[in-house]
This record gives C-alpha cells, sequence and structure tokens, in this order.
C-alpha cells in the first residue's frame, strides 16, 4: 500500500475527495447507463414506471437525498 | 477448498535455444501469430511493432492490471469501496501518460469501464479461488513442457499468464478479461471457439492445478463512447477437443522448424485483412520485396522482442 501512496503523492492535480468524487459520479452513471439500457429494453413499460425504478437505483447507490421524481433524474 | 499446490513462474530466461534462433517457449500469442502468418510471427520474433503505441493493447493491459489488483486486494481482506478507491488511484497514476485520441479506447473510458466492471461484479458468484498458499489464484505464470521439440534435448515449452481461476456453480472455471468496441453478439462469442488462447488456458489450468478445470469464464466488455456493456461467457473444451488442439500444434510448430531452418518466412495472404488488417500489411507486406527492409525501418521501431517467459508483463 505504501507504493500506492507513493504514487498517489505524485500526482499532483487529485486529491482524495476528487477521487471519491469520481468514484461516485461513474457509479451514478453507470445506473443511469443501465436504467437507459433497460428503458430501451422495454418500451412497452409505462415511462413514469421506469423513471421511478431508475430513480430508486440512483437513489440507493449514492448518498443523495431522496427528490421529488423527474426533477431529480434531470439534474444528471 | 481444494489444496493443489501450483508452480509459479519466477526467472526469466530467454525462450530460444541458447545460441540458435529457434524459439522453444511458446505462449498463446506467438502461437497465433504463426498460425496467422509466419511473417508476421518472424518480424514479431524480431522485435518490430508500430511507432505509434498500441492503445488496444495498453487499454487492455491496464484493465486487466486494475482487476488483478482489486482481486488481490479483496483477497487481503479489505472492501470493495476501500479496493475500488485503491485500484483507481493507481490506475490514474500510471495511464498519466496514456495519450490517445481513439474515442472508444481512452483515459475516460478505461476509467470508467474498471469502475463499471468492479462495480457491477462486487458480488460476482464466480469467486476467486485461494490457493493452498493463502494467495488468489489471479495473474498465474504457468509453464509445461511437450513430449517434443525442436532438438532431442530441448522440448517445446508452453507457457502464459492466467487471468484468474474461480469457482462459478460449483465448478473450476479459468477467468479471462476482454474487451471490444463491437457488440457482444453471437457474432463476437463464436471467435473464442476454436480459439488458441481458450484451449492453451484450459489445457495449462488442468496441468497445473492438477483440477477438472471445465473451461474458461470470458468477462467482455464492450467500450462505447458513451458507456461500456459487460457480458459473461463460458468457453467449454472437452479431452478429445485438447487432444486435437495439440495434435494440430505439432503440426504448426513442425512448419516453424522448417521456416528455421531454411530462414525461409512465407506469407499468408489470406489472413492480412483479419482482425482489423495486419500491421504489417500496409507499409510493408504490400511493397515490392526490394523496398520492405527500408520500408519496415521507416515505418517500424525495433525493440527488444516480447518474451513469452517473462513474468511481470501484462499481456
Amino acid at each position: 500500500m505504501n507504493e500506492l501512496d507513493d504514487a498517489m503523492d505524485a500526482i499532483p492535480n487529485i486529491t482524495e475527495e476528487q477521487l471519491q468524487m469520481l468514484i461516485d459520479y461513474q457509479i451514478k452513471e453507470l445506473a443511469l447507463y443501465d436504467g437507459r439500457k433497460s428503458r430501451g429494453a422495454k418500451k412497452d413499460q409505462p415511462e413514469e414506471d421506469v423513471m421511478l425504478a431508475l430513480e430508486k437505483i440512483v437513489r440507493e447507490q449514492s448518498s443523495v437525498p431522496a427528490k421529488p421524481q423527474g426533477k431529480f433524474l434531470r439534474r444528471f | 477448498m481444494s489444496t493443489v499446490e501450483i508452480e509459479v513462474v519466477e526467472e526469466v530466461v530467454s525462450p530460444y535455444i541458447p545460441g540458435t534462433n529457434i524459439q522453444f517457449a511458446w505462449d498463446a500469442t506467438s502461437i497465433e501469430q504463426l498460425k496467422r502468418c509466419a511473417t508476421l510471427r518472424n518480424y514479431n520474433a524480431q522485435g518490430w511493432r508500430p511507432k505509434a503505441e498500441n492503445i488496444h493493447l495498453r487499454f487492455g493491459s491496464e484493465y486487466h492490471r486494475s482487476l488483478q489488483d482489486y482481486e488481490i486486494l479483496r483477497a487481503e481482506g479489505f472492501d470493495h469501496r476501500d479496493c475500488l478507491l485503491d485500484v483507481i488511484r493507481s490506475l490514474l497514476f500510471r495511464i498519466q501518460d496514456f495519450e490517445s485520441d481513439n474515442p472508444n479506447k481512452n483515459r475516460e473510458t478505461l476509467v470508467r469501464t474498471v469502475i463499471w466492471y468492479l462495480e457491477k461484479h462486487k458480488d460476482d458468484p464466480a469467486k476467486t479461488w485461494i490457493m493452498t498458499s493463502g494467495k488468489p489464484a489471479v495473474e498465474i505464470n504457468f509453464n509445461f513442457p511437450l513430449d517434443y521439440g525442436p532438438t532431442p534435448d530441448q522440448p517445446y515449452v508452453l507457457c502464459g499468464k492466467l487471468d484468474r481461476v474461480c469457482i462459478f456453480n460449483g465448478d473450476l472455471f479459468i477467468n479471462d478479461h476482454k474487451t471490444t468496441k463491437y457488440g457482444l453478439t453471437e457474432w463476437y462469442w463464436k471467435q473464442f471457439n476454436p480459439n488458441t488462447q481458450m484451449s492453451l488456458y484450459t489445457l495449462a489450468g488442468k496441468i497445473v492445478f492438477k483440477a477438472p478445470i471445465k473451461g474458461v469464464l470470458v468477462d467482455a466488455a464492450q467500450v462505447l463512447v458513451g458507456g461500456t456493456n459487460f457480458d459473461r461467457h463460458i468457453e467449454y473444451r472437452t479431452e478429445e477437443q485438447l487432444d486435437e488442439w495439440l495434435a494440430d500444434l505439432k503440426y504448426h510448430l513442425r512448419f516453424y522448424e522448417a521456416c528455421v531452418a531454411n530462414d525461409y518466412w512465407p506469407h499468408n495472404d489470406s489472413a492480412c485483412d483479419k482482425y482489423g488488417g495486419c500491421a504489417f500489411r500496409d507499409y510493408v507486406c504490400s511493397k515490392s520485396p526490394q523496398v520492405r527492409d527500408k520500408m519496415l525501418k521507416s515505418n517500424f521501431v525495433q525493440e527488444e522482442p516480447w518474451n513469452p517467459l517473462r513474468t511481470d508483463s501484462l499481456d
């Protein structure tokens, strides 16, 4: 692990917080991507249900508190 | 848990018989090259490669390395999140010099693909096999001799590196990772049967671990500009298929010996357009023989040839 710590020290432009943010961002992107794929695969599913399911996935995989549906999703 | 011991190759030795240009140690890459085209194999054996970095090779190597780091850390008892952080931190450090203008394979899509894969597989039912040494069976170097060779005193040796050995649905599999920009369709999966790497890895697993390895569990990542898709496929090989593969290999290696003996490396002009086009086609093989050396030196660089017995590189 020391090697990794040394490596981290050599990267001037990324902090531990930025690293956390990067990973959290990508995890949300993954959830949204999977949600879009799922929506594309189930075109007969009511749009509202898909939006609710997608919001649930994103909320479960992030620390972002719940927001009213729709408004929350449009932030991404 | 199984309790067999494995042999891990640690010394780096030449794959050639001392004092000759006869290669006795072969990995999947060099065997595939030989099967495709003797000219291609000869150029690679001499260390020629295009001047520009092979971004597909770099992308695949860093992807493999990241997943390997993760498996090792998990086996040491760290939780998913901590492992993910360390893996990505290390990856970001390593790829500072990775310059790519490929829209599918670049730093951003690499980091994304690693994070997405690990997040999707954090509760993977395919569990890494823990060896009796307590170490996870990840990136295992192997080599084993055949019962014949280029000379009476030197058997051929088959070698390589296994990404991971895992237990999936009660059976042992070699786990291998692939990245591609193409769709993970039936057409994509068909390339793995018949396939040199899949057959060699299954064979190696059976011999090295002395365990009933069923085949190769292939995890593929389709890397797109806007996202990455993942799919998993199992490649089974029967004993009969492996026997046939070995028998075929003997003929290919005897052909190789004839190439060495005659110092003549015939072109297989039916293979030039495969795999997106051979790197040597446009600038070398399509030219008249008398200008090829000049073209080769102008458009390629010559480095230390790939040594299939090296254990510190990722392929």
